[in-house]
């Protein structure tokens, strides 16, 4: 949490800011005692002093801080001033001060002033907007106890019960407790409402919709699904009450607890009867009862669902064949009736024949009807794993046959081909799912190739199709280049080879022609950081326009490891060489880290604004979106990035985001989505969207090591303060709790683990013989580590060459775990600098070991990472000299499209009938490009490593 | 099907806000539209729980001492965003939504609804048009951009469709194709 700012008569105090920023504490200090001198507002400058005083790093001072501040709240008058009572609480806060003392100063503001409504507000609305609900629930209860018919108190007081009992946080009592407080407020209301022929006793009843809805969500999450629909139900609280005013989202409540609570009748008659309403019959002429009260929204897959769900629990003849009649009805007008009865069919609770067949001629009729609409596939693919295997045939066969029934002739409009071409796409997709996605099982390889041969065949056709199309637009034959992708990347999964460079190229030739397909930008943004060309995948995320809110969802398909990819800002020059861009990558992710600060708090202050508005279901909701924003993987992401950056080269920013990490001491939830990948793959099969993350999936634990890694890092820098617990912990830390990371980063966390270790014996006071044994000993190990990035350097040459076998002719590209490799020796390295730093500065301070024999160990350990840091200059340099020139642009363009062995290679001369020699020639060249600029990199950053190992530049 | 925006939304949105035409604001922006006009701002699911359209959209009317000018807009609907991913396009989706904004201006007892729209954007022109909707007038150079990288700047074209309240359909008019105004023409409350 970043230090509260000082404010003085509701503006920022700039002049105190401004000194205790520059450290001047004395100063400030005086300041404030001017202030109290003057008699300017006494208790505002008194407890600014006192917060001045704990800032300041002499521990005396921040003794007499406390002191000061213990002085104030206790004393008697107690602090009536609401801002002054809110800084005491913020800087409490900040402070980590004793929780049971926060409430304090405000129950004995508002015991002095019982009438004053304000205090008791603001009491409330403080520990509410820092998140403190148990202390908020006090000031609720004080608030409601003394202004009975306030609407507001009662529901303040409900929304903190409500979220005591869903707090992870609480103990198990606590939130029994505070269920039953909030369901018996709300229901009190909910009669309130329901008995109000008189006057009303006090406040506590439900006025709005809003106020329903918390309701039924709290009912809801209580499982107390029959009190809950008694209210829907209810004539003065329902959906057709005055405050139900017929809302949909009352409807939508009513069929999930109608299922929830197992009510399959009721469900099943209610669903036909919002339906039935929904009928176009049943609208002309206008129908007054309440059957037809919603219209045209009954027809919403919520009912359809519901009602599918309902007949096959209730499971007998009549209501199967009625549900059966209803989407007849229907299903001339509604796609919601047509996928039902695919839901039907398929979700049937007995193993029936009939019934399969029903569904197989279900699928075959939807695929006839559907096939010329992009989302043809996406309606029948949950009920594709319900077929028996012939069904499978048959949809294909049939599938095959109405396609072939909308061949265009020459003579036909373009729509036909157009409609054509998209009712392929959707049979290949089906292709795709029910046998190409269990390559290898079940599937020959030549199966493989002739299906990228026809996707590629048909996207050529399509070529000549939508010329007028807008550029926005998805184009019909699109979506066979991606199939044609993605049975690539299954190639590739087992094989290897040239596989992955095709896929390139095809995303790379469909790009020219449909710059705003963002299916293929994502797949190729992946896809280019895995062939080692990041600056390429840099120029693809441009064209998506990341910005605002995704940066937390969508910027981890570039920044993922981009540190160790390309780590240094890019200069892109459009194809028509008159555009440069400049892609800073450091000062990107500063941005987007930015962004994600400001929306933690944007978040915070709508929640504390819905809170006062009295939105209180939303409020909920938007609460629920403060977790995945503050403790968001890809904001740590972000971070880990950011710092690593900052390690391997020498980047430097003037904000310091390692606040974040207070931040992540919290459950980590992942916000990437990965749900925004076109995915075609069996149900059982890991999804599209992670078979492209092929380079070393990075799971929460990665993200705990690294930012393990961030922690040691600052704490050897100074710039962490190290507090009793943190040091206990770190002595004792389990190296076996890294075992999932690669050798380099176990090596990483081990080195900055023995840094962290001595300083934190020096500061436990150890021994002065143990702790120089300790010095030796770990300055012995870090050459052993040192060794271990030797090797992997040593390495590279042999897994490049390992690299190149699978390409005819031998071509030298790096690839995405090559260029790791490289910056995470780098990474290694420095981290040992940095140890060796601090053990010297320590042993300067102090004279633990001798002199002279730590500064031989050091020496040698420098002299070690200088030979590292040329060996992989020298390393990077011939291979950007073996790329130079054309041919690494031939070799590529071979690799692409002759294959790598001898025998006939379809895909090969498919690929050139449809890609042509020239665009092929310009993919080459970009790659090549690429590759140059990402051993640029290395090259850049050996140097850095280099200038850094010199024994004097150390210390 | 259809159903309120709730703030989780946020998190998967990327379907529709992909799409180069779509606007991506921040938070800010659509926490506003949430909380002040909740019943216009409604998302479009598909059957596995994806957003594949969205609808945002406000009720105002231009302050009273602009009373006395031609371009005065009294209490009205306003689409701000309306958006389908492009592979849930042609399903009717844009219509369903655009008719539940209608339904929710004409429980505010709104005039007419109206919009904006780029003139080059034929599909959408061509698509209000088929649902009620007519050019009022037309913006000059409204867009200053165009996100597809295809030319510098834009007109709008504002178009209307009358509600029940506007039983005269007097904030219609014919031919609004050749009805020029500036943007400087319009209040930017």
């Amino acid at each position: 949490m970043a230090r509260p700012q000082f404010k003085r008569n509701g503006e920022i105090d700039k002049q105190l800011e401004d000194l205790v920023k520059a450290s001047s504490w004395k100063q400030a200090v005086a300041l404030c005692e001017r202030r109290i001198k003057k008699g300017d507002k006494s208790d505002a400058a008194s407890v600014a002093k006192a917060h001045v005083l704990q800032a300041c790093p002499d521990v005396g001072r921040q003794q007499q801080g406390t002191k000061e501040l213990e002085r104030i709240i206790s004393r008697d008058p107690p602090i009536l001033d609401i801002e002054v009572l809110r800084s005491v609480h913020i800087f409490a806060v900040f402070r980590k001060s004793p929780l049971d003392r926060l409430g304090t100063p405000w129950l004995r503001a508002a015991k002095a002033r019982p009438d004053d409504e304000k205090i008791i507000k603001a009491w409330f609305e403080t520990m509410f907007d820092t998140r403190y609900y148990k202390y908020a629930q006090e000031a609720a209860i004080m608030y409601k106890t003394r202004f009975p018919y306030n609407h507001q108190a009662h529901f303040w007081y409900i929304i903190t019960c409500q979220l005591l009992a869903e707090s992870k946080d609480s103990e198990s009592v606590v939130r029994k407790l505070n269920q039953g407080l909030v369901f018996g407020n709300l229901a009190k209301a909910a009669k309130a409402l329901t008995n109000a022929g008189g006057k009303l006793t006090n406040g506590l009843v439900l006025e709005n919709l809003e106020d329903l809805l918390l309701l039924l969500r709290v009912y809801q999450s209580q499982g107390r699904f029959q009190e809950a629909l008694d209210v829907l139900d209810d004539d003065r609280a329902g959906i057709f009450s005055r405050i139900g005013n017929k809302s949909w989202q009352l409807v939508r409540h009513k069929v999930e607890l109608l299922e929830l609570n197992g009510q399959w009748q009721e469900l099943w008659q209610f669903c036909r009867k919002v339906l039935s309403g929904s009928h176009p019959k049943a609208l002309f002429p206008k129908s007054t009862s309440t059957n037809s009260a919603f219209g045209r929204m009954g027809d919403d897959w919520a009912i359809w669902s519901r009602l599918i769900i309902a007949t096959n629990q209730i499971c007998t003849d009549d209501t199967f064949s009625q549900a059966e009649a209803c989407i007849d009805s229907f299903s001339v007008f509604s796609r919601n009736a047509r996928i039902a009865r695919l839901k039907l069919f398929a979700s049937y609770p007995i193993e029936d024949a009939d019934i399969k067949s029903k569904l197989s001629i279900a699928c075959q009729e939807h695929f006839t009807d559907f096939s010329t609409k992009y989302v043809c596939f996406l309606d029948l693919s949950p009920y594709l794993p319900s077929l028996r295997p012939e069904h499978k045939v048959e949809l294909i066969n049939t599938g095959a046959q109405h396609t072939r029934s909308l061949t265009p002739e020459p003579n036909d409009p373009e729509a036909k081909a157009i409609q054509w071409i998209t009712s392929e796409v959707n049979l290949l997709k089906l292709h795709y799912h029910l046998s190409v996605s269990n390559y290898p099982s079940n599937v020959a390889r030549p199966l493989l190739d002739f299906f990228v041969c026809r996707c590629l065949r048909l996207y050529k056709l399509s070529l000549a199709l939508d010329a007028d199309l807008p550029i926005s637009e998805r184009r019909a034959g699109d979506d066979a280049a991606i199939l044609a992708a993605m049975t690539l990347i299954h190639i590739w999964d087992l094989e290897e080879g040239t596989a992955l460079l095709r896929c390139v190229v095809i995303l790379e030739t469909l790009l020219l022609r449909s710059p705003h397909n963002y299916d293929a930008l994502l797949i190729l943004i992946r896809l280019c950081v895995n062939v080692g060309t990041p600056s390429l995948a840099m120029d693809h995320y441009l064209q998506l326009s990341v910005k605002n809110m995704q940066n937390a969802t969508l910027s981890w398909i570039l920044y993922t490891r981009i540190s160790m990819l390309h780590p240094y800002p890019y200069v892109s020059q459009s194809q028509n060489d008159e555009a440069v861009t400049v892609i800073n990558v450091p000062e990107n992710i500063t941005a987007a880290l930015e962004w994600h600060a400001g929306a933690a708090q944007l978040n915070s202050h709508y929640v504390n604004k819905m809170l006062r508005d009295g939105q209180y279901n939303m409020l909920l909701n938007a609460l629920a979106l403060e977790n995945p924003l503050r403790v968001g993987f890809a904001r740590l992401l972000l971070l880990v990035e950011w710092s690593r950056i900052q390690r391997l080269t020498g980047a430097s920013s003037d904000v310091n985001y390692s606040n974040f990490l207070d931040d992540a001491s919290g459950e980590v939830q992942d916000n990437r989505d990965m749900k925004v990948f076109p995915n075609y793959e069996w149900q059982s099969h890991s999804p599209f969207g992670n078979r492209v993350e092929h380079n070393a999936p990075e799971d929460i634990l990665w993200l705990s090591h690294q930012l393990q890694i961030i922690n040691a890092w600052d704490i050897l820098d100074g710039s962490e303060h190290i507090n009793g617990e943190f040091l206990r912990n770190i002595c004792e830390a389990d190296p076996l709790s890294i075992d999932q990371s690669s050798d380099l980063e176990k090596a990483m966390i081990k080195i900055l683990l023995y840094g962290v270790q001595i300083l934190a014996s020096y500061k436990l006071g150890q021994k002065p013989e143990a702790f120089r044994e300790h010095i030796v000993k770990g300055l012995e190990r870090l050459a052993s580590f040192q060794e271990i990035a030797s090797q992997v350097l040593n390495g590279s040459s042999e897994f490049l060459e390992g690299l190149s076998t699978h390409w005819r002719p031998k071509l030298a590209t790096p690839n995405a775990s090559y260029l790791q490799h490289y910056f995470g020796v780098f990474d290694v390295c420095h981290a040992i600098r940095r140890c060796v730093s601090c053990v010297m500065n320590l042993n300067e301070e102090n004279k633990i070991v001798e002199p002279a024999s730590l500064l031989r160990l050091s020496a040698r350990l420098m002299a070690g990472n200088k030979s590292i840091a040329l060996k992989a200059e020298e390393q990077a340099s011939i291979m950007q000299r073996g790329l130079r020139g054309e041919r690494a642009v031939r070799d590529t363009v071979a690799a692409a499209f002759d294959g790598q062995d001898e025998r006939q290679d379809m895909i090969g001369e498919e690929l050139q009938k449809t890609i042509g020699q020239p665009n092929m020639e310009r993919i080459a060249e970009c790659l090549r490009d690429s590759w140059i600029e990402a051993l640029d990199g290395i090259v850049k950053a050996a140097r850095y490593l280099d200038s850094k190992s010199d024994l004097s530049k150390a210390l | 099907m259809l159903r309120p925006f709730c703030p989780q939304d946020l998190l998967n949105m990327n379907l529709t806000n992909l799409d180069p035409l779509t606007e991506n604001y921040n938070l800010d922006f659509y926490m506003q539209y949430m909380m002040r006009w909740p019943s216009l701002f409604t998302v479009a699911e598909d059957q596995h729980g994806r957003i594949t359209g969205y609808m945002m959209g406000k009720v105002e009317e231009d302050p009273i001492y602009l009373k006395v000018l031609d371009t005065y807009m009294p209490w009205h609907g306003h689409v701000t965003a309306l958006t389908i991913a492009p592979q849930y396009r042609r399903l009717g989706l844009a219509q369903d939504l655009t008719t539940a904004l209608e339904r929710g201006c004409e429980d505010q007892d709104a005039w007419f609804v109206d919009l904006f729209v780029r003139e080059g954007n034929h599909t959408a022109v061509g698509m209000y048009r088929k649902m009620g909707y007519s050019v009022f007038r037309r913006v000059v150079d409204y867009y200053s951009d165009d996100p597809t990288g295809g030319k510098d700047g834009e007109d709008a074209f504002d178009m209307r469709k009358p509600l029940t309240r506007d039983k005269k359909k007097q904030h219609v008019r014919k031919n609004g194709e050749n009805f020029r105004v500036n943007p400087e023409d319009l209040y930017h409350g």
